[in-house]
């Protein structure tokens, strides 16, 4: 079905009829054809190789032929690695489908569909897409984004088929989905993805700002299908309330404005991380969270990650006596049958672009197992299981948004001057 | 076999640093020297020079036939092995998508018309000399820039997937050779 909807695809330019007018005939060149299809396959792929995303995704809508051959070559283990996941993004200004190779770094691909420029645009080649005119090729170069504006006011379902057409293409499973609950048709779109004929998307991000009902978003969260991991930059107000265990994510629940989320929201969630960016929890709540574990309560989850909203003092979430160890890592460092329990680590990592500091303690449960709480760049708590398996190196993957440039509130700047005036003192 | 030639042999560059030449001749009977710095860049041919055991003592009295490449193709094959057989080595294709910009004398080299082009690829395919089929493969991807998807049809000469049904049907409507 889709095949043939694409084999019609950017058919002809619509010629404008003016018929009080009388037209002079004109002659119009005959291009040489280059029989391209009359070459070997394994030639033709050579060919392929030598063209953009662009150019690629051009000759795979020409017919379900160059599709397939198209689709071949990037199948090769050579290209296939190196295909990032594309993303589909819905926004109320522009919806655009971003590709991202790494045979070309820093450089992002999108098809872009804005309504400005659709409606400034009016002699743009026009195309065909299951009936619904798809302008395209309208190229631009936007910083390191190289785009192609689609002009017309093609829907959400023939944009996803057209993600669809890509992700066949370039061999890519359907991954990534950016939501904006602003979007002018968001509850018909939503309403689409979840028709049992629509796959869920591995990843979704979920995102409005204040202005957004409370109501709707509710609404909104309870339709999304989604399952691997859900990002939710939505400003809500402290007194929303969702159950986050209606996500049934394997991977992670990442939450950006997340001050409206409780501890005790988090506690039975079993997805394998949970962030909370700009959350309402102080370090109290990091203080209850250790003193759970460390009395025989044991997650599902693997590990959480707070943005707290005092700058805490690690000494007063943990109590006992402890030996400093000089590698956080080295799980030989921390020995299970010794009378000390926690085992405390203070480093610090600086590349050119970011520094980092880790100060923290691994703590070893009577039952054995290990757990670490530590504090990354002053207000950043972070509490991991320590698994077994994972050999001799204790585990700390950083949520990536700790490597992004980040600036401390007014509270925050105080807090840090109150904490190391009292660890002078 | 022995072929006499029918047209003047064509003169390759004098070749100062290895004399070693061997004879090619063309399905249309043209013959051509090549050095064999050059013809190494075709590992169709170096492979039958291998396996005939021609040396630098027999070499120009064995001349290879070539049934498969006229003496035109032929004759763009030589101007370019000789040109490139001192080039590097490329390293090893691995990850990225070739981007390279064509050398102005391969450009003017390849600066034919597509149904020559088109015989030239058969005959490099045929040849497998890599790096003529690269630049070969640039002269056509270079015709895509900046097209739309009807353009590459018709600049293709892509068949619709109606007409490749229909080519289809006709070929398995044909009666076969018994038939």
């Amino acid at each position: 079905m889709i095949m043939s909807i694409f084999s019609r695809c950017f058919c002809k330019p619509k010629v404008k009829v003016e018929p009080e007018v009388e037209m002079t005939p004109v002659q119009e060149p005959v291009p040489e054809v280059f029989q391209l299809m009359g070459l070997p396959e394994e030639v033709i792929s050579n060919v392929f190789e030598m063209l953009s995303p662009f150019e690629l995704i051009a000759f795979s809508f020409c017919s379900t032929k160059t599709k397939n051959i198209a689709k071949s070559m990037r199948s090769h283990p050579k290209f296939k690695k190196d295909c990032k996941p594309f993303k589909m993004s819905i926004g109320p200004i522009y919806q655009r489908i971003i590709m991202e190779f790494k045979e070309h770094p820093n450089l992002y691909w999108q098809f872009m569909k804005n309504r400005q420029i659709t409606d400034n645009t009016g002699d743009q080649k026009t195309f065909v897409l299951d009936n619904i005119q798809i302008p395209v090729w309208s190229d631009g170069i936007l910083a390191n984004f190289c785009t192609l504006h689609l002009l017309s006011d093609n829907s959400i379902p023939e944009l996803t088929k057209f993600y669809e057409h890509l992700c066949e293409v370039f061999n890519q499973p359907r991954q990534l989905m950016s939501f904006d609950l602003e979007f002018f048709d968001i509850a018909n779109t939503i309403r689409f993805y979840l028709k049992a004929e629509q796959k869920p998307f591995q990843y979704v991000t979920l995102s409005c700002s204040k202005r957004s009902s409370e109501t709707f978003i509710r609404w909104a969260f309870d339709r999304v299908r989604v399952t691997k991991g859900i990002f939710i930059r939505c400003e809500l107000s402290q007194k929303f309330f969702y159950d986050l265990e209606r996500f049934d994510v394997e991977e992670f629940i990442e939450i950006y404005w997340s001050y409206w989320v409780k501890l005790e929201y988090v506690l039975n969630l079993s997805c394998e991380k949970i962030a909370l960016f700009k959350s309402s929890l102080c370090p109290s709540d990091l203080q209850e969270l250790v003193l759970k574990w460390r009395g025989g309560w044991s997650p599902d989850w693997i590990e959480i990650l707070i943005e707290l909203q005092e700058i805490p003092n690690i000494e007063e979430c943990v109590e006992g006596p402890y030996v400093t160890i000089r590698d956080r890592r080295d799980r030989k460092l921390v020995d299970k049958n010794s009378d000390i329990q926690l085992f405390q680590f203070n480093e610090s990592m600086a590349t050119t672009q970011y520094s980092l500091s880790f100060t923290g303690y691994h703590i070893v449960r009577s039952d054995g197992e290990i757990a670490s709480v530590y504090i990354v760049n002053s207000n950043i708590a972070i509490f991991t299981i320590q698994q077994d398996d994972y050999g001799k190196d204790f585990k700390f993957e950083l949520n990536r948004r700790l490597y992004l440039p980040r600036k401390r509130t007014l509270e925050q700047r105080k807090s840090v001057m109150t904490v190391e005036k009292s660890r002078q003192l | 076999m022995s072929v006499e030639p029918e047209v003047p042999i064509v003169q390759v560059e004098e070749v100062r640093e290895n004399p070693v030449l061997y004879k090619i001749i063309s399905s249309d009977n043209h013959v051509f020297t090549i050095s064999e710095h050059a013809v190494k860049l075709s590992k169709t041919l170096w492979d039958l020079i291998t396996n005939l055991g021609l040396t630098a003592e027999n070499a120009l009295d064995n001349p290879i036939p070539v049934e498969n490449v006229n003496g035109k193709n032929m004759e763009t094959i030589v101007q370019f092995c000789e040109r490139h057989k001192y080039d590097e080595e490329e390293p090893e294709y691995t990850n990225y998508i070739r981007e390279f910009v064509l050398p102005e004398w391969d450009r003017q080299l390849l600066s034919i018309d597509n149904e020559e082009l088109f015989q030239l690829i058969l005959a490099t395919n045929y040849l497998d000399i890599q790096k003529l089929m690269d630049y070969c493969c640039r002269v056509i991807g270079d015709m895509a820039k900046d097209k739309t998807p009807e353009e590459l049809r018709i600049i293709y000469g892509i068949p619709t997937d109606a007409e490749d049904d229909a080519l289809e049907r006709s070929a398995s409507d044909s009666p076969g050779p018994s038939g």
